[in-house]
C-alpha cells in the first residue's frame, strides 16, 4: 500500500520514557510523526484494556515504554507489568492478534536517541504490516456508535 | 439414607454447620444445586456423574455467607476453589468440604490444610481442541476466535458460573467510561473474552463451569486453560496448589522473560 501512514499509539512511563521522549525534543532529533503519546505514571498503571482500546480507534500499531528494570520510580512497578505484558502476549497470540503490532521497549531518560529509533523502527515494521484491517473491520460498529454518540 | 445424605445430617444436627450445599434432583430430571439447613431435607442429597457444576461459585456470595458455617459437596475442582479462594481472602470461615475419596468413602475435610492435601495437583491440562488451535496459523486462529465470539450474546452466564469472578462490581456494568459495549458487538465480544482470560490467568483451576454455563456452546474454558498451561511454562505457577501463595500477577521475578522487549 502507497502512502500508508501508520497511526501508532505509545504508551509511555513519565518517569523514563516520556522524560527520553522529551529529550529527543530538546535535542532536537527529528523522527517519524506518525505517534501518538500518552503518558502514564508508570509501566504498572498500563490497563491491557487501554491498548485494546487502541487498537478499535484504529491504531495500526502500539507501543509500550517504561523504565528500565531496576530503574521504575515505584521500585517494581516496571516488574509487575512486564509479567502481565508476557500473559497478555501469549492471549493475544492464542486469538490470532499479531503480537508483532505491540512493540515493548524499555527507554530511559537519558535515551533521546533510542526513543527516536524506536519509533522509526516501529513505522518501518507496521508499514510493512499494512493498515490492522482484521481489527478495524470489527471495530466500525463500535466507531459509528461512538461518533454518533457524540465521544471522542 | 446412603453415606453422604447421613454424613450431612449428622453435620447439621450437631450444628457444626448451619448449611450444606450439594447436589439435588431438579424439575425435568435434571440436577440442581442444594442448599439444605435441616437433617430432614439431607435426604434430598444426590452425587453422580450428573452433579457437575462447581458449586464454590456460591461460597462468596452474602446470602449463602449469612449462614456462617458452610459444608459443600465438592469435586477435585471445588477444592482447588476454596483453596484460591482462600488464599484471595474471600471467605470469612473455614469451609468444611465433602467428598469422595478413592476408596469411595465419604470425607469431611475441615480446615483448608487437609484441603490442600487431599486437592491432587495437576499443573498441566492438555484438550486436544487446545493443541488443535495452537497449531494453527495467526489467521486460522483469528477466524476461528471470531466465529466462536459472534456467538457470543452477552448473558455473562460464564462470568455467573465461574467461581473466581466474584467481583461486586464488574468491570463491563461500568459506564464512566464505558469500557465494553452492552449489547453484542463483534470488538466487544472479543474485548470481554480477552478481560475474561485476564482477570482470570494464574488463578484459573480448569473447572470447565464457563464452557458447561455457554448457551452458545463457546469453548471459552480453552482461553483460560491456555494462560494456565503457559504461566505454569514461564513461571512455574500453578493456580490453586496453595492457599498461602500470591497470585502470580500480584507478584514478578527480576528474572523474568524479557526477549520481547526492545
Amino acid at each position: 500500500m502507497e502512502n500508508f501512514e501508520p497511526k501508532i499509539v505509545a504508551f509511555v512511563c513519565n518517569w523514563c520514557t516520556y522524560a527520553g521522549a522529551d529529550l529527543t525534543g530538546t535535542s532536537r532529533i527529528k523522527y517519524s510523526a506518525n505517534v501518538k503519546i500518552i503518558r502514564f505514571p508508570c509501566t504498572g498503571r498500563i490497563d491491557f484494556m487501554l491498548l485494546l482500546k487502541a487498537f478499535a480507534n484504529g491504531a495500526d500499531g502500539i507501543m509500550v515504554s517504561g523504565c528500565h528494570p531496576n530503574d521504575c520510580h515505584y521500585t517494581s512497578g516496571n516488574f509487575h507489568a512486564r509479567r502481565r505484558w508476557i500473559v497478555f502476549r501469549t492471549l493475544l497470540d492464542f486469538l490470532g492478534i499479531d503480537t508483532k503490532r505491540i512493540v515493548f521497549s524499555w527507554v530511559s531518560a537519558a535515551e533521546g536517541v533510542k526513543w527516536a529509533e524506536m519509533v522509526n523502527n516501529t513505522v518501518s515494521e507496521i508499514i510493512k504490516l499494512g493498515p490492522y484491517k482484521e481489527y478495524q473491520e470489527i471495530a466500525k460498529e463500535y466507531l459509528q456508535n461512538n461518533e454518533e454518540d457524540g465521544n471522542e | 439414607m446412603n453415606k453422604l445424605q447421613t454424613l450431612a445430617g449428622e453435620l447439621l444436627d450437631n450444628k457444626e454447620v448451619s448449611l450444606i450445599i450439594g447436589y439435588q434432583k431438579g424439575a425435568n430430571n435434571k440436577t440442581r444445586a442444594a442448599f439444605i439447613s435441616t437433617s430432614e431435607d439431607s435426604k434430598n442429597l444426590i452425587f453422580d456423574d450428573t452433579c457437575k457444576q462447581n458449586l464454590a461459585v456460591y461460597l462468596s456470595k452474602k446470602e449463602i455467607n449469612k449462614f456462617g458455617k458452610i459444608a459443600i459437596v465438592c469435586q477435585q475442582t471445588t477444592l482447588k476453589s476454596i483453596i484460591v479462594l482462600t488464599s484471595e481472602y474471600q471467605l470469612s470461615e473455614n469451609i468444611f468440604a465433602i467428598i469422595l475419596d478413592k476408596e469411595n468413602n465419604w470425607q469431611c475435610l475441615k480446615t483448608v490444610e487437609e484441603i490442600s492435601n487431599f486437592s491432587e495437583s495437576n499443573s498441566q491440562t492438555n484438550s486436544t481442541s487446545l493443541e488443535l488451535i495452537e497449531k494453527m496459523t495467526l489467521e486460522e486462529r483469528w477466524n476461528y476466535w471470531q466465529d466462536q465470539f459472534s456467538k457470543c450474546f452477552k448473558c455473562y452466564a460464564c462470568r455467573a458460573a465461574c467461581p473466581l469472578c466474584y467481583c461486586d462490581r464488574c468491570t463491563v456494568e461500568n459506564n464512566q467510561p464505558q469500557w465494553i459495549s452492552i449489547p453484542s458487538s463483534k470488538v466487544g465480544n472479543l474485548e470481554w473474552h480477552i478481560m475474561r482470560a485476564m482477570h482470570l490467568a494464574g488463578r484459573c483451576i480448569n473447572c470447565n463451569a464457563c464452557a458447561e454455563a455457554c448457551p452458545q456452546g463457546i469453548p471459552l474454558n480453552i482461553l483460560t486453560q491456555k494462560l494456565t498451561n503457559d504461566i505454569f511454562n514461564d513461571f512455574k505457577y500453578t493456580p490453586g496448589k496453595s492457599s498461602t501463595q500470591t497470585n502470580v500477577l500480584s507478584t514478578f521475578d527480576v528474572k523474568d522473560k524479557e526477549n520481547f522487549i526492545k
